[in-house]
C-alpha cells in the first residue's frame, strides 16, 4: 500500500517531474504548431496503424452499438420505425435486405454520376467516422488516403454539393474539414449574374454565410444558387461550379456596404455516407 | 526483470489497452452525444493510486496517445492530463483516510477540470471548444461517466502499480 503522505524528498521529486513534463508538452505543442514533420508523421502512422483496430472493433461491437443506439435514440427509432412501416408495408425480411443492398448500390452509383464534376478526376470514398473529440471539430474521416492519390486541399463533394476539403492525409485515411466549420472560408459565385463573394461556415449544419464581396448594388434574390469555384486563385477548382446551397435571407450591412447572405446548404450533413474526392489541389 | 521494468511494462500495457478501447469502442457510445474519456480517467487513477509523480507521468503518456487521434494540436491533452493526474495525487495524499467514495469524487471533479482545461487550451490554439454550446453538457457527462468508470479503473491501476487487484490501496 502507498504511504498516505510523501516525505519532503518525494514531494520535491514530484514537482521536478511535473516541471519537466510541462516543459516537454509545451515544446511538443510549439513544434506541432510549427509543423515539424516528425510529429505529423507520428500522428499519421498511429492513425494508419489503428485503422484496422478501429475497423475490427467497430465490427465486433456493432450489435452492442445498435442496442445502445436503440436505447439512447428510442424516440428517433420509433419515428423511423413508423415511417418504415408505412413505406414497406408487408415486405418480407429478404425483400428488406435486397432493398438495402439496392439502396447501397444506388448511393454509390449516385456518387459516380455527379453532373457538376464533368470529366474531372475523382475518387469515391466512404465516411467512416465523425469527430473523435467530444468538442465539435467539424471534421469527418474517410476511408481513402494518399495511396489512391488523395492530397491535402482536395475538395470533397456529394451529389448535393460541397462537403469540405481534405486537411490531413495518411496512407489509408483522410480527414475532411467540413464546410460547416466557422474557419472554413471559400470564394463563392452567387446567382445568375455570378456575383463573387466570400463565405464561411457558421458551426451548424443548416446555414452558410456570405458576408464579403456582395455589394449593396449587386442583384441577389432569395432562392438564388450559391456555388464554390469558378474563381481564380481559390481553394476550389476555377473551372467547376460546385453547389453550396440557395440564398435564404438577404440582410444589407450599410456599414460594410455589402449584402450578407444566409444560405441553406444543399448537402444533408446528418446523412453523409459516400462522398467523392476531387483530385485537384489549390495552387498555393 | 526488476520491479521498475515490471512497473513500466504494466502501465504501458494498461495505456495501450485503454487507448484501443477508447478509439475502437467507446467513441461510438455517446450518451447525450458525449463519449467517456478513459485516457483522462487513467491519468486521474494513476495519481490516486501511485501519487502525484505517477499521475503526471501516466497523464502525459495517456494525453499524448489521446492527442494522436484528435485533430487539434499535439500535446494539449498531454499537458492537461499530466496536470490533473498530478493534482489527483496531491489531493489523494492530503486525505487522511482514503476511501472509494473520495477516489470517485476526485475522479469526477478531476475529469471536469481536465475537460475544461483542455477546452481553454484548445481555444487558445485556435479551435472553438470553449465557445462550444455543449461545453457544460460535455463536462457534466464526462465527469459523471468517469466517476462511475473509476470503480473499474482503480483496480486495474492498482494492478499496474504492483499492489494487486484486491489491494485496498485507493
Amino acid at each position: 500500500m502507498r504511504p498516505l503522505s510523501q516525505p519532503g524528498k518525494n514531494r520535491k521529486r514530484s514537482r521536478y517531474v511535473l516541471l519537466v513534463i510541462t516543459l516537454l508538452t509545451v515544446t511538443i505543442i510549439t513544434l506541432d504548431a510549427r509543423g515539424v514533420p516528425l510529429l505529423s508523421s507520428a500522428r499519421d502512422s498511429s492513425r494508419d496503424a489503428l485503422a484496422p483496430v478501429r475497423g475490427a472493433s467497430r465490427w465486433v461491437t456493432t450489435p452492442f452499438r445498435n442496442a445502445w443506439n436503440g436505447i439512447t435514440g428510442y424516440d428517433t427509432l420509433r419515428e423511423e420505425n413508423e415511417k418504415l412501416r408505412q413505406q414497406l408495408g408487408q415486405d418480407t425480411a429478404n425483400e428488406m435486405r435486397e432493398a438495402s443492398a439496392q439502396e447501397e448500390l444506388a448511393k454509390l452509383k449516385e456518387q459516380l454520376n455527379i453532373s457538376f464534376l464533368g470529366s474531372t478526376q475523382s475518387q469515391v470514398a466512404r465516411v467512416i467516422s465523425g469527430a473523435s473529440s467530444n468538442f465539435a471539430d467539424f471534421t469527418v474521416e474517410i476511408d481513402k488516403g494518399s495511396e489512391l492519390g488523395l492530397a491535402v486541399g482536395n475538395p470533397v463533394v456529394t451529389k448535393g454539393g460541397l462537403v469540405g476539403r481534405i486537411v490531413r492525409v495518411t496512407k489509408k485515411r483522410s480527414v475532411v474539414q467540413l464546410i460547416t466549420d466557422p474557419d472554413f472560408s471559400v470564394g463563392v459565385t452567387v446567382g445568375p449574374d455570378q456575383n463573387q463573394g466570400v463565405g464561411h461556415g457558421t458551426g451548424n449544419t443548416r446555414t452558410f454565410i456570405v458576408d464579403r464581396g456582395i455589394d449593396l448594388t449587386d442583384e441577389v434574390k432569395p432562392k438564388d444558387s450559391v456555388f464554390a469555384g469558378g474563381i481564380e486563385n481559390s481553394i476550389m477548382p476555377p473551372d467547376l461550379f460546385i453547389p453550396i446551397g440557395t440564398v435564404d435571407k438577404i440582410t444589407p450591412d450599410e456599414a460594410a456596404r455589402v449584402q450578407v447572405l444566409q444560405v441553406n446548404y444543399t448537402v444533408d450533413f446528418s446523412r453523409l455516407d459516400v462522398v467523392q474526392v476531387i483530385k485537384w489541389i489549390p495552387a498555393s | 526483470m526488476n520491479a521498475e521494468s515490471t512497473l513500466v511494462l504494466r502501465w504501458s500495457l494498461l495505456l495501450v489497452l485503454a487507448y484501443v478501447l477508447q478509439v475502437g469502442v467507446l467513441q461510438d457510445f455517446r450518451p447525450f452525444g458525449v463519449h467517456p474519456e478513459i485516457m483522462l480517467l487513467l491519468a486521474l487513477c494513476g495519481g490516486i493510486i501511485g501519487g502525484s509523480s505517477r499521475g503526471a507521468i501516466v497523464g502525459f503518456f495517456a494525453g499524448l496517445l489521446n492527442d494522436l487521434q484528435l485533430n487539434g494540436s499535439l500535446g494539449i491533452s498531454a499537458l492537461c492530463f499530466a496536470l490533473v493526474g498530478f493534482a489527483a495525487g496531491v489531493l489523494e495524499d492530503s486525505v487522511i483516510r482514503s476511501s472509494r467514495l473520495i477516489s470517485m469524487a476526485i475522479a469526477t471533479v478531476g475529469s471536469a477540470v481536465g475537460v475544461l482545461m483542455y477546452a481553454c487550451l484548445s481555444q487558445l490554439l485556435g479551435t472553438h471548444s470553449l465557445s462550444d454550446p455543449r461545453l457544460w453538457l460535455i463536462i457534466t457527462i464526462v465527469s459523471l461517466m468517469n466517476g462511475v468508470l473509476c470503480l473499474a479503473a482503480l483496480p486495474l491501476c492498482r494492478w499496474a502499480e504492483g499492489f494487486g487487484l484486491n489491494s485496498r490501496a485507493y
